[in-house]
């Protein structure tokens, strides 16, 4: 046994031989340093404060149409008197149906476009991969800077279309032609529309080129001993994301594409014949076309897109729970394959969003026994997360509490999954809140939870100090709190059948009664949207003034908190070798010592003894 | 080890329990056709679909009683493991990485559980969406919905489609109770969604493509004076009670002075200027009857659009009204001799760009796709 560990480890060290005794100069200039860079740690960081200032608009986003669902036509409190010449208000300051359109839109789109997906794939995976995998960088440094320097242009041209002609795009996150695709259908499927696809188009290629990047360096880079069953569940979740990326999201960029040709040629892909405007005026263009087309190349990216967004946020949460609860992951072979898993079915079930559009019923079957399949892999992986926490010696961080709040949200997010995934209920709940709530369980109770906690966990390693731990708890008290107070009314709503993307539900006799559970909704949101002010003041303080970190505050495991913090541009000084998995605390073989066994510390395995 | 033996007879009791959770659902099945409610404990509209709509609530229900006891067990044990396993002085955790029993219980179980559910609704759906009625069995109606209103079109009198007597309403759909109705819908522009919230049914619209939904009305909407709320009654309860309608009584859904969440009161109010009006008691048409002397006023639902469809999505709301037997009848002869005289507008288009979709049920294939 112990031969054999020693061969691996040797074949291993003399595979990456060339990298110890090569340490690349440091940056000479300020901007290759902080701008056109390819350390991967200041590219993630990039992606982490671009990304960051697109959640302040994102959210911004939100609380208007919080307060248009609440009050509807009601003057925005001193917002609207400033933006009254924007598109979005009437000369009232209040919000204007097409405003309220573009809003939904564009909430949508910057939320998981260009703050989620840069966030827990863009700055977590640059900054974690080449760490976890013992390398000093990833394996194409100047794709990765393209990566970046192609997200950055999409998000300037994003933001520019809240300001052309007619406003911003107007037809939902999911862009259904004709109304997209016909710029008399909709005030922003004009020019507003051609930005959003440019925007997106752009956008996918740094995801591809992200995805590519991690795949290889996954693969290839990883340091001597480092099997891949040694890696930690955030860095296979980022390898499994990548797969996602890499084969979903061209599907995006020609659907995209096709769209394009739509509206800039005047051809007629998604339109079929015989359209006509209001007063009965042809579209000159329309015919041969099919509207569903465009939904199934839609979601065909779309729904794997929901794992790229929660998947990386079970990789932390995983690292998380396993650390603060001071035991190896339970089960860390079934939480790959659940992943795995996740990914094959996760192609095949993206005719769930499809199931009142159309859609040939009986392919509505098929894709409704896939969906029935797909919660299996993530419901073994919320019971693997409470055996983890089973028998543990669990420290109450802010980084665990984030983790912990993941794991309580993500599982009424995939129960509420259930409803959907059931042909006949989903044709009440379709297009309603019940799916608004659904999916902001998953993706901010879930993903943001994660990554808010990977921010407070990795922060040390990131700026060399430590966050104010009261300020964090109070952010993370506030946030629980006030999401739950905001997202589960949403169920009872979708339940009543409000539906969504509504401007104004007080038209609809039916919905009156939930109006006040609207107002309470806002209220509850405006207070959930003030306390992230908590974490951005606690965040840009400590990164400055906060107390000096230690190499390893959260005695963990993995090879990262080998590293002085903050982290040497080379990451490594000497690339390390590996021993062991990343979840050894508590083992026997540390018996009578500290309850944690770093990966790259000397010594036997003891998953092998046990 | 003896922890984790300990730990797997745990979770395999909660199982037990979850699973006989689920038997006892299953076993109310039979109930389905005695209880016409499954969801009045929820917030969902009064269902008056009974041809399918009550199999949609109890598949609500018995996934809700599901959900409800894996969200106990789990959230449960989550806070019980983490109240029980908080870190002490002297405390150390165990160290375990798995336990293959473990892993094959709780993913086999919910593995049947989840094949279970998806075989349950299978055919609740091909009910609902693949086994339409015979047009020759049901009341067929276009719909042809546009930015932002929803256009209707009935055969009329001679039960054709693409004739003089064609009747076409706009943002008012009228449908007798009781009876199988056949909507047949394409779209003039963007998608629509046709959404009946009371009757389980959503749709949506696509153009260059036939969508069809089929429902029954097995109530009717009137509103109670007393109560000022909306009631849904029967055929019979309908002809044994007084009911007036017509502009006697004024519908009113006024925004109390100063109220900034737009709150609407609803209620039927006298109308100072025809203060006696029409009455339906006991099927027949009593005239001249004062405002009071009703049980109930003839009501709607509504019929909303769910896909956003542009800048007026939110205001592209129609009626429905559901009407006995006899009142229908009347209402289609009347309206198509009406129609008869009058020009044709929307359905030019229809008949121009969708002919084979008025085609005659008997010689039509029926496709599910709408092709």
């Amino acid at each position: 046994m112990i031969e054999a560990h020693a061969a691996a480890v040797s074949g291993g060290a003399a595979e990456h031989a060339h990298d110890e005794d090569h340490i690349h100069p440091p940056p000479a200039t300020w901007f290759t340093k902080y701008v056109w860079t390819y350390d991967h740690k200041t590219i993630g960081k990039q992606y982490l404060f671009t990304a960051m200032f697109f959640g302040l608009i994102g959210g911004l986003l939100a609380m208007l149409i919080r307060w248009q669902l609440a009050y509807p036509g009601q003057p925005v409190p001193w917002l609207g008197s400033i933006a009254k010449a924007m598109f979005f208000f009437d000369d009232n300051g209040a919000i204007l149906p097409e405003g309220y359109n573009q809003m939904v839109t564009m909430h949508g789109t910057i939320m998981i476009f260009f703050v989620v997906i840069p966030i827990i794939v863009g700055a977590m995976g640059n900054f974690l991969i080449p760490l976890h995998v013992g390398a000093r960088d990833v394996a194409f440094p100047f794709l990765n800077a393209l990566s970046y320097w192609l997200y950055l242009p999409a998000s300037v041209i994003i933001f520019a279309s809240f300001f052309v002609d007619k406003g911003a795009a107007a037809a939902g996150w999911t862009s259904y032609p004709p109304l997209s695709a016909v710029a008399e259908m909709a005030p922003g499927s004009g020019l507003g529309q051609t930005f959003w696809l440019l925007s997106v188009f752009l956008l996918g290629f740094s995801s591809i080129v992200g995805g590519l990047n991690f795949l290889t360096t996954i693969i290839t880079m990883r340091a001597p001993g480092l099997t891949m069953w040694r890696l930690p569940l955030v860095t296979w979740a980022q390898f499994v994301t990548s797969i996602f990326q890499t084969l979903a999201t061209p599907v995006l960029a020609s659907a995209v594409c096709l769209m394009l040709v739509d509206k800039l040629t005047g051809s007629s892909l998604f339109l079929p014949a015989g359209l006509h405007l209001t007063g009965d005026k042809a579209v000159g263009n329309s015919g041969g076309g099919s509207a569903l087309m465009w939904q199934h190349i839609f979601w065909f990216y779309s729904h794997p897109a929901v794992y790229i967004l929660v998947l990386p946020g079970m990789g932390v949460a995983s690292d998380l729970l396993a650390t603060f609860a001071r035991k190896p992951i339970f089960g860390y072979k079934v939480m790959v394959f659940s992943m795995s898993g996740i990914i094959g079915l996760g192609f095949i079930v993206w005719g769930h969003h499809m199931f009142v559009s159309g859609m040939n019923p009986m392919v509505g079957t098929s894709f409704m026994m896939a969906t029935m399949l797909i919660a299996l892999p993530s419901g073994v992986k919320v019971f693997n997360w409470l055996a983890t926490l089973w028998g543990g010696n669990i420290r109450f961080t802010t980084p665990m509490l984030c983790a912990l709040s993941f794991v309580a949200m993500f599982i009424i997010g995939g129960l509420s999954g259930l409803f959907m995934a059931a042909t006949p209920v989903d044709i009440f709940i379709h297009d309603t809140y019940y799916v608004v709530a659904h999916f902001h369980y998953v993706v901010f109770g879930g993903t943001l939870f994660a990554m808010f906690g990977g921010i407070y966990f990795w922060f040390p390693k990131m700026f060399g100090r430590m966050c104010n731990e009261t300020l964090a708890k109070l952010h993370w008290a506030v946030t629980f709190i006030t999401f739950n107070a905001v997202f589960f009314p949403m169920h009872i709503l979708g339940e009543g059948g409000h539906m969504r993307r509504i401007a104004d539900p007080t038209n609809y006799d039916f919905l009156l009664p939930l109006q006040p559970m609207n107002v309470f909704i806002s209220i509850s949101a405006f207070v959930l949207g003030a306390g992230q002010f908590i974490f951005l003041g606690n965040f840009f303080y400590s990164m400055f003034f906060g107390p000096k970190a230690d190499p390893n505050p959260w005695q963990s495991n993995t090879l990262e908190w080998t590293t002085p913090s903050p982290i040497p541009y080379y990451n490594y000084e000497k690339i390390p070798t590996v021993y062991r998995g990343p979840y050894e605390y508590s083992t026997t073989v540390a018996e009578g010592q500290a309850d944690w066994l770093a990966q790259s510390t000397p010594g036997a395995d003891p998953a092998e003894h046990h | 080890m003896a922890r984790a033996a300990r730990l797997t007879a745990l979770l395999l009791g909660c199982f037990l329990i979850l699973a006989m959770g689920g038997a006892a659902a299953w076993a109310t099945d039979g109930a389905k056709a005695t209880q016409e409610n499954w969801t009045a404990w929820s917030y969902m509209p009064e269902n008056i679909n009974f041809a399918y709509g009550q199999k949609t609530d109890y598949l609500y229900f018995v996934i809700m009683v599901l959900v409800a006891s894996i969200f106990f067990l789990t959230e449960g044990l989550l806070l019980w493991f983490m109240w029980k396993y908080r870190a002490r002085a002297g405390h150390k955790a165990t160290y375990v990485h798995g336990s293959n029993t473990l892993e094959v219980i709780w993913t086999v179980i919910p593995a049947l559980i989840l094949i279970w559910l998806a075989f349950a609704q299978r055919g609740t759906w091909a009910e609902i969406k693949q086994d339409f009625p015979a047009e020759k069995d049901a009341v067929v109606i276009q719909a042809f919905p546009e930015q932002f209103q929803w256009n209707f079109r009935y055969p009329g009198a001679d039960e054709k489609f693409g004739t003089k007597d064609d009747i076409t309403t706009v943002n008012v759909l009228t449908i007798p109770v009781d009876r199988k109705i056949l909507i047949k819908m394409t779209s003039k522009d963007v998608i629509h969604s046709f959404f009946l919230p009371n009757l389980r049914v959503k749709q949506d619209v696509v153009p260059g493509m036939l969508t069809k939904v089929w429902f029954v009305a097995n109530r009717i909407p009137v509103w109670d004076l007393k109560k000022q709320q909306m009631v849904f009654i029967t055929d019979a309860e309908f002809k044994a009670k007084r009911i007036g309608f017509g502009s006697t009584w004024r519908w009113t859904s006024a925004v109390a002075e100063g109220d900034t969440t737009n709150q609407r009161k609803l209620s039927y109010e006298k109308n100072p200027k025809k203060p006696t009006g029409t009455v339906l008691a006991g099927g027949k048409v009593e005239k001249e009857q004062a405002f009071e002397s009703v049980d109930y006023v003839l009501h709607r639902c509504e019929v909303a659009c769910a896909e956003l469809c542009g800048l007026g999505h939110t205001k592209m709301r129609a009626m429905l009204n559901i009407l006995p037997a006899d009142r229908y009848a009347a209402w289609i002869e009347e309206a198509s001799e009406e129609a008869a005289a009058g020009a044709e507008k929307w359905t030019t288009i229809w008949d121009k760009f969708h002919p084979d979709y008025n085609a005659d049920p008997a010689t039509a294939a029926v496709a599910p796709h709408g092709k």
